[in-house]
């Protein structure tokens, strides 16, 4: 619950909520796919071309009609008043959570007038306009990996400003040859499989996603109960353990959560910052496991994709394990669920918390717990 | 109502010279233009004793960074150097080093309105007292193509800030000014009898010699 005080001192509640959801990944083009590849064990990231490093949509490369496919699957199951306030619009906000949207499409060679312009509001104002939605705010936020937590940070200040009553986060990216080309410049890929947090860690891939999520100043599926984002300049590359401990810090009530998703890149710099940052703030050692070994680096889409399997965790009462990894570090503190651990003992899940790592020294840390009354 | 202060500083690119802070930056002289002029524009203003650092930092990028994507795949999109800077929000690690600073920041683009965008949400932090001070930066582009104008605005509740950000008495459809024009706007020291201008729906800007 969220709480802010008025000019006379009066206090006063938030509840900011999750109202539906949806995605897209490389374990299919549905919430249920992701879940059911996770709660399974099943690595999607691992088909692809030997050289490609990369799992991509096989079927449909067009990021409109993936992200068209998120959105009704988060606004199916919405109440009645709820679909009409978004249809309305006038008090709608829509936030495009990306890295590089559609940046493949014009830049090998772009000319001078796609250059005015950013890559991602074209494709945003043609979503809107195919999804016929017409919201009253919109604009993009491009905060590197952390981008989709940051979107939410956003959304919750224009709902708890009372700026707009719902806000649409969609976040979408795709592995084309400039991230591609990109990562394997930073050797930050690997051809074996996705190990988070483990000994033989070696990398990660990259993959495809769309995600939709709505939320709103009312009861829903999911609460949010803060999302905190700090940004240093260390190095634009490497992540701080100091940033993110203070990103996780500015959620209110930061008590221990249930289940922690983290960024859990699986490179050799990303996982020991989230284990000492995750084993300083949690003396209680909460379980911990990640979701990249099964879709891949989503990179702006991935705060969304490891929201939703936050929501799904919570609405499922079931942790997942990382599937890859058979062996954590020896260096690391935390208490991973790793490949064929018994999930059982987790739970009750009614607190998760979600982190985000961008480069440019962007950490985002999100905490949900279960939807209900306030 | 929200005080506005601005700055600007201009500069060209390529750097003809090292700059004082070259040692807070590792490889400093792989900086992107947009990474360099933020830094720099800040060390500058510092060394004036101009600015007090913020809570909370928005960044404001037309063109997002086109020209440095643009620049890695040019060049063949191989170099690790250029790669670390095709993301908006890059630019600010640099200045965030010199800065001594951490802290929230967001990375906004609405093109071509990206700048007027990211001062209504700046604006609107500051207004629900999440902040005391904001912080609005962005580079853009000046007339020939080593030209560079890194701005600075600077929001606070202060009443004796060059510009105020307000209510509007009614809440009609804005003409949100364009990057260009906008920019042009706050940089102009002269009235030009066009002293207010729409942010939004809700807010306008105006200049604070005028009454409102």
């Amino acid at each position: 619950m969220q709480k802010s005080k008025t000019d006379s001192g009066l206090i006063i509640l938030h509840n900011i909520a999750i109202l539906g959801y949806g995605c897209t990944t490389s374990l299919g083009p549905a919430t249920a796919d992701l879940w059911e590849g996770l709660v399974g064990g099943r690595d999607a990231s691992s088909r692809f071309d030997e050289n490609f490093h990369a799992y991509v949509w096989q079927d449909n490369r067009d990021l409109n009609e993936q992200l068209q496919r998120a959105l009704r699957q988060a606004l199916d199951g919405l109440d009645k008043q709820a679909i009409e306030r978004i249809r309305d619009g006038s008090k709608l906000g829509v936030i495009l959570a990306s890295t590089k949207g559609a940046i493949d499409d014009f830049i090998w060679n772009a000319s001078e007038a796609e250059l005015l312009v950013d890559p991602y509001t074209r494709f945003l104002e043609s979503f809107l306009a195919r999804a016929e939605l017409k919201p009253e705010r919109l604009l993009t936020v491009s905060n590197a990996c952390a981008s989709s937590l940051s979107a939410v940070f956003l959304a919750r200040q224009w709902l708890v400003n009372g700026i707009v009553s719902d806000v649409i986060v969609l976040a979408v990216d795709r592995v084309g040859p400039f991230v591609l080309k990109g990562f394997g410049c930073l050797r930050a890929l690997t051809t074996e499989k996705v190990r988070p947090f483990a000994k033989a860690r070696s990398g990660l891939r990259l993959g495809d996603a769309a995600a939709a999520i709505v939320l709103s100043r009312a009861q829903g599926v999911a609460r949010l109960e803060g999302v905190g984002i700090d940004a240093e300049g260390i190095s634009v590359t490497r992540p701080a353990a100091q940033s993110l401990k203070r990103a996780c810090e500015k959620i209110p009530n930061s008590g221990c959560p249930d289940l922690i998703i983290a960024h859990g890149t699986a490179t050799p710099i990303n996982d020991p910052i989230e284990d000492q940052v995750f084993s300083a703030l949690f003396a209680a050692k909460p379980a911990i496991t990640a979701t990249k070994w099964a879709v891949g680096h989503t990179l702006g889409a991935s705060g969304a994709i490891d929201l939703i399997a936050a929501c799904e965790a919570m609405k499922n009462q079931r942790a997942f394990c990382i599937a890859n990894t058979d062996e954590v570090d020896p260096a690391f503190k935390g208490r991973y669920l790793l490949a064929g651990a018994d999930v059982s003992g987790v739970g009750p899940i009614n607190r998760v918390l979600v982190t985000s790592l961008g480069f440019g020294g962007i950490h985002a840390a999100a905490a949900l717990s279960r939807g209900g009354t306030v | 109502m929200v005080g506005v202060d601005h700055f600007v500083y201009r500069y060209r690119f390529p750097a003809a010279v090292e700059p004082r802070w070259k040692a807070q930056v590792e490889r400093w002289y792989q900086l992107d233009a947009y990474a360099y002029g933020l830094t720099q524009a800040y060390d500058v203003w510092r060394a004036s004793g101009v600015v007090d650092k913020p809570e909370f930092l928005f960044l404001a990028s037309p063109e997002a960074s086109n020209r440095t994507d643009a620049q890695f795949a040019g060049s063949g999109a191989s170099s690790p150097q250029k790669f670390v800077h095709t993301l908006p929000n890059i630019r600010s690690a640099s200045l965030f080093q010199v800065m001594e600073w951490s802290g929230p920041m967001l990375c906004i683009q609405k093109d071509p309105h990206t700048v007027a965008t990211a001062l209504v949400e700046a604006a609107e932090f500051v207004g629900a007292q999440a902040a005391e001070r904001v912080w609005l930066m962005s580079v853009v582009r000046g007339r020939g193509a080593e030209d560079f104008e890194a701005h600075l605005l600077s929001l606070s509740r202060s009443s004796q800030a060059a510009f105020r950000v307000e209510k509007k008495g009614h809440s009609g459809l804005a003409a949100t000014p364009a990057d260009n024009y906008f920019i042009s706007w706050l940089s102009s020291k002269v009235s030009s009898g066009n002293d207010e201008l729409e942010l939004s729906r809700h807010l306008k800007i105006r200049r604070a010699l005028t009454k409102g």
